[in-house]
């Protein structure tokens, strides 16, 4: 596959996702754009029905029956994924992009055995084993090579077991070789996500969505699980979409944050930028309600209202009704994206002029 | 004055197995647990999910009862259930998830109205609605929500609801088990100044059970950490935070995310697991993990050594953090 001169590995083109219901039409996502580069860490950072998971769902085409797209392409690679047939698609989703979700209890198979989970990994890609001798790192290194090894049977099997074990030592999961003949179920939470992790790694993505991973984890395993991730980025050669509803997260592991508000991405800036002068309302209010060991404060922030419905959302720019600096065009017409500069871009008309 | 006490509450789950349905052993949720709660004061309890803190919270209760142990509120004995009946209306609990706290098929005025009947606080019907329109407005809802169903709130609206509900009954105590973890950041705030507003306007007492430490931080006036079903430290708010002296509390607090891109973490990351409470490492139940683990910590469980006004370690040493090295052994 031809890389695209860019550099963008993602794109998504004034994307809108709306949901059948008996209430009526959910408008989940609206003109939504975001790019993702080449080795970089995208955060996608909202509260709870923004529309982080249904972007994720979009990507991978994976929408429930009562979803569909209303407008708008995603590009993968220049690619677009919505020309795709399911046969393509089911393959991109096995060696293109690879997806940690939040709750690995679901997404292992309980009654298979991690080691043959984790081979199957491995086994998917036709081109799989690369050559002979080489270490999980050069492997994982490795997008595509032009000619592959021609290993057979037993021997791929075997060569599969070998990295699969050195994988696991990769994710620091202490006894790689006892953890292969477990269960799901056997393992704890931070165990499982190591393991789910694995297993994405080993199919040589070039894009990584990691949806919510540690919410289900504790602060310690949380730290670990991010930790983990961070040091293997140089190991792997994808660029990363984090989606999470923690800004604290997104400050310590992004490149790039992209604030999403009722089905809108509100603003996008590197993460410095947006730490140092966020410009939307939404996001400066946001960061005001993030309470910071550092920095106890009397008083919480919270933002007025609550997060609209999205059957019937606001006119105009979805955040007017809780938005203290309201405007009256806020209310007609929805703001257009503005770069406020070093590709820092803001929704909004406080901007505009 | 002390309005809880606490004295070495033991909460113990039997594994059962095979036909006869053998008991093989025990899941030691809640495992010797001292605690002192000073009236109108906040207490903190933090720790990681499994730790035991919620299932301490439901003892103090009685909701589940506990295997041994004392527990004291405001100077009766109220374990057994005998007991607990004659002070249940003073103590009340605030759950973590308001959509399964709230009975789907009640109206919010029957939610608040119900506890008053049972507890024989109105003397009509009228009375008890009275107080309930109140209350619902007491909390930041308007009086119309009274006949509305849960399904037509949001979660921060319902916390509120089950907020009112608990204040119902005129609590002196209550327990708040993660009453904001469903809730999204932007809400989250507004139901914990409610809680601090009703505090001091009511002069509750509470236990704050949270596995999130920043809010724990932003709540409580003292806070004990949980580790394995024990207390491992108990200090005053400001002290853990900045002087946490159990190596578990410390590097609990450093893993905590800091929204600051220019922050560096110049802490080393706690490896290991949560060990199972069925089966608790002998010695310190922190051992495992612990970087400045020794023999003494195999041999011999920890008490709480006093480390400072109203702060208490159970850890055999005194450890500097920013050097790495045990100082001196407490005696």
């Amino acid at each position: 596959m031809t890389r695209v001169q860019n550099g963008s590995i993602l794109q998504l083109k004034n994307l809108s996702v709306n949901f059948r219901t008996y209430r009526g039409e959910v408008r989940a996502l609206q003109n939504v754009d975001l790019e993702i580069s080449q080795h970089e860490v995208l955060a996608l950072v909202g509260e709870s029905g923004c529309g982080k998971s249904v972007t994720t769902l979009t990507i991978l085409n994976l929408l429930p029956p009562n979803g569909y797209v209303t407008e708008g392409e995603i590009l993968l690679n220049g690619l677009n994924l919505f020309k795709k047939t399911d046969e393509e698609m089911r393959h991109i989703r096995s060696e293109e992009i690879a997806t940690i979700f939040q709750d690995p209890m679901t997404y292992l198979n309980p009654v298979l055995t991690i080691a043959t989970q984790l081979k199957e990994s491995f086994l998917v890609r036709k081109d799989f084993p690369l050559s002979r001798n080489q270490t999980i790192e050069q492997f994982l290194a490795t997008k595509r090579s032009p000619e592959t090894t021609k290993v057979h049977g037993r021997q791929r099997a075997d060569i599969a077991e070998q990295m699969s074990v050195d994988l696991l030592k990769l994710v620091r999961l202490p006894d790689p070789e006892r953890v292969m003949k477990q269960y799901p179920f056997e393992l704890s939470g931070g165990m499982r996500q190591r393991c789910m992790i694995a297993m994405a790694l080993a199919r040589r993505p070039s894009l990584l969505i990691a949806d919510e991973i540690t919410t289900a984890l504790d602060v310690t395993i949380q730290a670990q699980v991010l930790s983990l991730l961070m040091s293997l980025r140089d190991t792997i050669d994808a660029s990363t979409l984090l989606i999470t509803h923690d800004l604290s997260i997104a400050a310590e592991t992004a490149d790039r944050i992209a604030v999403m508000y009722a089905g809108n991405i509100v603003e996008v800036a590197s993460t410095r930028a947006l730490f140092r002068s966020p410009l939307h309302p939404y996001t400066k209010l946001l960061m005001r309600c993030i309470p910071d060991v550092r920095k106890p404060k009397a008083r919480l922030e919270s933002i007025r209202g609550n997060v609209p419905d999205l059957i019937d959302p606001p006119n105009g720019c979805r955040f007017n009704p809780r938005c203290p600096k309201a405007m009256e065009v806020c209310r007609i017409r929805k703001p257009t994206l503005k770069n406020y500069g070093n590709d820092h871009l803001v929704h909004c008309f406080l901007y505009e002029s | 004055m002390e309005i809880l006490i606490v004295e070495d509450l033991k909460t113990w789950f039997p594994i059962k197995d095979g036909i006869t349905q053998r008991t093989i052993g025990h899941i030691k949720a809640v495992d010797g647990v001292n605690l002192r709660v000073r009236k109108g004061e906040t207490y903190g309890l933090v720790g990681e999910s499994g730790c035991g803190k919620t299932t301490l919270a439901k003892s103090i209760l009685q909701l589940i009862k506990p295997t041994s142990g004392l527990v004291r509120f405001d100077g009766l004995d109220i374990t057994g259930i005998r007991a607990v009946k004659k002070i249940r209306r003073r103590m009340q609990i605030i759950f973590q998830d308001p959509y399964a706290s709230l009975d789907p098929r009640k109206t919010v005025l029957s939610a608040l109205t119900e506890p008053m009947r049972v507890h024989g606080l109105a003397k009509s019907h009228s009375d008890a609605a009275k107080v309930a329109s109140e209350l619902i407005v007491k909390v930041g809802l308007n009086r119309e929500h009274l006949y509305r169903y849960p399904h037509e709130f949001s979660g921060g609206q319902r916390q509120r609801i089950a907020i009112a509900r608990a204040l119902s009954v005129e609590p002196e105590f209550i327990i708040l088990d993660e009453p904001t973890s469903f809730l999204d950041v932007s809400v989250q705030a507004q139901v914990l100044d409610l809680l601090k507003d009703l505090q001091r306007e009511l002069q509750l007492t509470y236990v704050f059970v949270s596995h999130n430490l920043s809010v724990v931080q932003h709540m409580s006036d003292r806070v004990g950490v949980m580790y394995l079903g024990k207390i491992v430290e108990e200090a005053t708010c400001d002290a853990i935070y900045k002087t946490a002296e159990h190596p578990y509390s410390h590097y609990l607090i450093t893993a905590i995310p800091i929204p600051d891109p220019h922050h560096v973490r110049k802490e080393k990351i706690l490896g290991g697991d949560v060990p199972s409470p069925v089966n608790i490492p002998s010695g310190c139940r922190f051992r495992p993990r612990c970087p400045y683990v020794t023999d003494k910590c195999i041999i011999e469980e920890p008490r709480l050594y006093p480390a400072g006004k109203l702060h208490l370690v159970a850890c055999h040493y005194k450890i500097n953090f920013n050097r790495h090295q045990m100082v001196t052994e407490r005696a």
